[in-house]
């Protein structure tokens, strides 16, 4: 028998229908329960292991043990997920000030750029002596390097992300959000959470894969010539490594993949499935992205249960208690005196003054210590190796065009196989490359391959991914009339490449550019330097320099290195990729 | 202003809700350079029990004056006073309907009918009474659990005037509610609004202001109808409606009301006796060998500022559309009239006005009332090959004094370029109830189908088209 409501229903049926099933308690519920106890469980118990005691003289062995992997692999990943969070609440702190403040922004963004520019590679050295001298005697000091390393990797682009989608709402949903006067937490939870909800969930899937890559670095640091290795998969891989344990090695791989793959399909495809309803198109076209996680979650009457009697009360509440504060906030602006306002909003630049005024000290501090210890002949000797590394990004950003824009486009050009190939390559992007270097480092050895320009490979290995899966989106995103018009008027190949195929992937290769020469910065820190064995390979590069003075703990050194490759990428910024972004947005927008 | 019509005897004893005094407000140029007009000192009130239309043409302002009156922005001059109190912040006794709708993609029916409860703060019982009191006035019970997307056109809007009742608004606005609807679901939501106004009892809505450039709409709704002009937004008519509800379209007073407004709007925007051009009507040259590109006719060009009078404005209106106007003309045998032209080129009156004044400043059309007939250089025009055509328009709009203080100041520059940005800067002086932005591309446009210039959009320079053989190398 088909129940009333279903047979009646004038539209569709939508999620929220979930009620009207006959059924109560499933096996779907047990396997929630089961799993959100293991998660609690797992977590309180590595939350435990995390305050370790740690001798600074003796730092703890690692086992080597296959079976210890999904240990260190769920600290590996505890560690990511704390990173995350952190990174999750500074995008919303951050870009939402950004974007409501007018006269913060003009501070807060370009802040945002530069510290996007820094490399976090070379500040792991600095971060771990000062957290570990806030955390004394315990691994926690480590831990808190490692998490802030992470962060700083993920933080950003969400940053950048959020920041624009809530100034870039349609403006009439602003205004309707005026009119029925929606309080701030209400505008945020009704309007600017939803509407930014997919670019924060696509910024936050890419974050979290580029995280990988510095979780498995910063686990196995050495530090004033010291080895520090937390527990986790990277320190079991650089442990393995050092030891020459192949099987172990490759176990460690192995795990690192199953668990990019399992963390996809348990927490980002859901999310991107489930986000589908917050797409501002009013017209539902197109094949929506599935998840057999969400469909089998939607099927749990206990979360059903709960939202229907826990979340929706406490969201009322939530409501009436923002209508109520949104009042108060508003009678005090209108009737507070404008003393106290004054001193109010005041008191908030004198701490803005004191922060920046201390940065600014420290600055000057550090500037004064670069300037004593630092010849003028080493800074130019610095700067030269800029140069040098400056010739591998760029060599390697070309290479990687030039080989992975036709594939891309003939891969983007077949949807069926665009669709397998698109995931696999964002996977291959989120793969800690830096993992394999020593297999890969042990055959630049073999080969007689120099490092100096090995080192170009290195880079390519973790970073030409973006390039090949933004070419990917972009061949799918080519209309299919001009592709038609393209062979009706027999355009040759390299004509069709001139007028139809450069022009429309150009914007999208763009990105995936500036994403990667983005990362080859970041990743010339562990590729220009190598270790196979006993033997240490060092290629001449700024990276190479940065990696060195942190193992020496050379600090006016490090600061001032980290400072010109922090320049660099922000001169390239404005200079070559600013321009370029405009060229896309004039010339080759596709509308 | 002239008050038409005085049937109705209350008006003046009701109260005003909301009064706009002596309010004018400019926007500043992207450029921040210079600023544009959009309403030059309206005055405007609505009252308590009325349905009061705003009538004009896209872009005059009249969206501006609804956000003014929501608190949503603040005039440049004068007062929004609301109960004769200077009105602060966001209007508490207003809700909007929108011309997009602005409903929440990610909220169901319901949801977004809730948001517009959130001010008044009720329990969950009261929340669930008014929400359901509401689908049920607006005809949207059943769709409670159903996403914006997944509904039609009308079924939206629908929505969005459940979320504008549920807030018990003192009054309703609707910034072209209709207008993104198909013809038959506006009309029959047009009706649905009427009645909701009537039996103010059930939907407690007493006053309702609304913005439309339709004149239907307006006649067939308002109980008072208030035109406005463009370029920049003035009051212009207030005319009173005392037509009886419901409306009947075909009762007499009705047809005489329209024709009234349609009257009252052409001769705003197409006076019989444009000054300037008028007195430079473009004559039909005899000897057409003079029309030939890049012939003498360039010697018409020279300008003294004495003969600079005033500087009228173009149209926004491509080439091509003046061309399929002339071809309309010419396939009706008698004089139509813009409105008759309107229906018949299926665009909006605001917009067909705009055309035909476009053709009208080349000499192309003529417009004696509201009738639009096409002169002698039209007839010529439309039977010429492209290049004459392309030599008559060149030699019309040399007629014009932004064409020719343009080419002037061409010759003045050094190796004959001129920056766009200044271009755009001088206008925005010259003409500062304009987009400057906007006339800028218009001429552009104009001037290359004259090919007496040329833009590079990479440099932002104006150059001279130079009649130069490579041009039709590049059309074969």
């Amino acid at each position: 028998m088909i129940p009333r409501s279903l047979s009646t229903r004038p539209y569709p049926d939508t999620t929220s229908q979930s009620l009207e099933r006959g059924w109560r308690f499933g096996w779907v519920d047990a396997l929630v329960i089961v799993g959100v106890l293991a998660l609690l469980r797992t977590v309180v118990v590595l939350g435990g292991d995390m305050r370790a005691q740690f001798d600074a003289l003796h730092p703890p062995p690692l086992a080597l043990d296959v079976a210890l992997i999904p240990y260190y692999t769920a600290r590996t990943v505890l560690r990511m997920f704390i990173a995350f969070g952190a990174a999750l609440a500074f995008t919303f702190v951050w870009g939402y000030v950004a974007a409501h403040n007018r006269r913060a922004r003009i501070v807060m963004l370009p802040l945002l750029d530069i510290l996007q520019s820094v490399p976090v590679l070379g500040f792991l050295s600095v971060t771990v002596t000062g957290f570990i001298a806030l955390f004394p005697g315990t691994l926690l000091g480590v831990e808190c390097a490692a998490i802030f390393a992470i962060f700083t990797a993920q933080a950003w682009n969400m940053t950048f992300g959020f920041y624009h989608s809530l100034v870039t709402i349609p403006p009439e949903l602003e205004e309707a959000a005026s009119v029925y006067r929606l309080g701030r937490l209400q505008r945020f939870t009704k309007l600017e959470l939803p509407a930014s909800a997919i670019s924060l969930i696509w910024n936050s899937m890419m974050s979290f894969g580029g995280g990988w890559f510095f979780v498995a670095q910063s686990e196995a640091i050495s530090v004033l010539n010291k080895d520090i290795k937390l527990p986790g998969l990277g320190s079991y891989m650089a442990a393995a490594v050092e030891q020459g344990d192949t099987r172990a090695a490759v176990a460690a791989i192995v795990a690192m993949i199953v668990t990019i793959v399992v963390i996809d399909q348990l927490v980002w495809r859901p999310l991107v499935a489930w986000a589908e309803k917050f797409k501002l198109e009013q017209t539902g076209a197109g094949a929506a992205p599935t998840s057999w996680m969400l469909t089998l979650l939607r099927q749990s009457f206990l979360l059903q249960w709960l939202s229907d009697h826990v979340a929706q009360p406490l969201t009322r509440w939530s409501r009436h208690a923002g209508v109520m504060l949104g009042d108060a906030g508003e009678r005090f602006t209108r009737t507070a005196p404008t003393a106290v306002r004054r001193s109010l909003r005041g008191a908030g630049w004198l701490i803005l003054a004191v922060g920046v005024g201390w940065l600014a000290l420290d600055a000057v501090g550090i500037g004064r210590e670069i300037r004593t210890r630092l010849s003028a002949q080493e800074m130019l000797h610095i700067v030269g190796l800029g140069f040098l590394t400056l010739g591998r990004v760029a060599l390697m950003t070309v290479l990687a065009t030039a080989i992975w824009t036709p594939l891309g486009l003939a891969i983007g050009s077949r949807p069926r196989l665009a669709r397998i190939a698109q995931p696999l390559a964002q996977i291959a992007a989120s793969f800690p490359v830096n993992m394999t270097f020593p297999f890969i480092v042990g055959f630049f050895v073999a080969a007689r391959i120099p490092i100096d320009w090995g080192s170009i490979l290195l880079m390519a290995l973790g970073t030409q991914w973006y390039i090949l899966f933004n070419v990917i989106a972009g061949a799918m995103a080519i209309p299919s009339d001009l592709r038609e018009a393209a062979r009706v008027f027999r355009l040759s190949r390299w004509a069709a490449w001139k007028k139809l195929y450069i022009p429309a992937l150009f914007p999208f290769w763009l990105t995936g550019a500036v994403t990667a020469a983005g990362g080859a910065w970041n990743a010339s820190i562990v590729a220009e330097v190598a270790q196979w064995g006993d033997r240490k390979l060092v290629a001449d590069g700024l990276g190479a320099y940065i990696a060195q003075v942190t193992t020496r703990g050379d600090q006016p050194a490090i600061w001032f290195s980290i400072a010109v490759m922090a320049l660099f990428v922000v001169v390239l910024n404005r200079v070559v990729w600013r321009r370029l972004y405009d060229l896309a947005e004039r010339r080759f927008r596709l509308d | 202003m002239n008050e038409t019509s005085p049937i109705d005897a209350r008006p003046a004893a009701r109260e005003p809700l909301i009064e706009l005094r002596h309010v004018s407000k400019s926007w500043p140029t992207p450029d921040g350079a210079s600023r544009v007009t959009i309403l030059d000192d309206v005055d405007l009130d609505v009252r308590d029990g009325e349905m009061l239309a705003l009538l004009g043409q896209s872009g005059c302002g009249k969206s501006t004056i609804l956000r003014l009156m929501a608190g949503l922005a603040e005039p440049t001059q004068g007062a929004v006073l609301r109960g004769g109190e200077p009105l602060a912040g966001v209007n508490p006794d207003l809700a909007i309907v929108f011309q997009s709708f602005a409903l929440y993609p990610w909220l169901t029916v319901e949801e977004n009918v809730r948001v517009g409860l959130i001010q008044r703060r009720l329990d969950a019982a009261a929340e669930a009474r008014e929400i359901e009191r509401a689908l049920t006035v607006i005809g949207l019970t059943g769709y409670e659990n159903a996403y914006p997307k997944q509904l039609s056109g009308g079924m939206r809007q629908r929505v969005g005037f459940a979320r504008a009742l549920v807030a018990r608004p003192r009054i309703l606005c609707m910034d072209e509610a209709f207008s993104a609807l198909d013809v038959l679901t506006a009309e029959n939501l047009r009706n649905e609004v009427v009645e909701l106004w009537r039996n103010s009892e059930d939907a407690g809505i007493r006053s309702i202001f609304f913005v439309t450039h339709n004149i239907d709409e307006a006649v067939f709704m308002a109980s008072r109808i208030v035109i406005i002009s463009s370029h920049p937004g003035r009051i212009r008519h207030v005319i009173d409606n005392p037509l009886p509800y419901p409306r009947d379209v075909n009762a007499p007073g009705y047809a005489a009301l329209v024709a009234q407004i349609r009257a009252a709007i052409t001769s705003l925007a197409l006076p019989d006796e444009p000054a300037a051009a008028r007195a430079e009507r473009v004559v039909l040259p005899l000897d057409s060998a003079a029309l030939e590109p890049g012939s003498a006719s360039d010697a018409v060009v020279p300008t003294t500022r004495a003969t600079r009078t005033r500087v009228e404005s173009i149209p926004a209106v491509p080439v091509n559309t003046i061309v399929g106007l002339l071809e309309i003309l010419e396939d009706s045998r008698e004089t139509i009239d813009v409105f008759e032209l309107s229906d018949r080129i299926g665009k909006e009156f605001g917009e067909t006005i705009g055309v035909v004044k476009a053709a009208e400043m080349l000499g192309l059309v003529d417009t004696p009332k509201d009738d639009v007939h096409m002169t002698e250089v039209g007839w010529y025009f439309l039977a010429a090959p492209l290049p004459v055509r392309k030599a008559l328009f060149k030699h019309a709009i040399l007629k014009l004094r932004l064409f020719q203080m343009l080419s002037a100041e061409l010759d003045a520059a050094p190796d004959e370029r001129l920056d766009a940005d200044a271009v755009v800067a001088e206008l925005a002086t010259l003409l500062p109830y304009d987009q400057p932005t906007k006339l800028f591309d218009t001429l552009v446009t104009w001037g290359r189908y004259a090919e007496i210039l040329d833009y590079d959009e990479a440099t932002r320079t104006i150059t001279r088209q130079h009649p130069a053989a490579e041009d039709e190398d590049d059309d074969t």
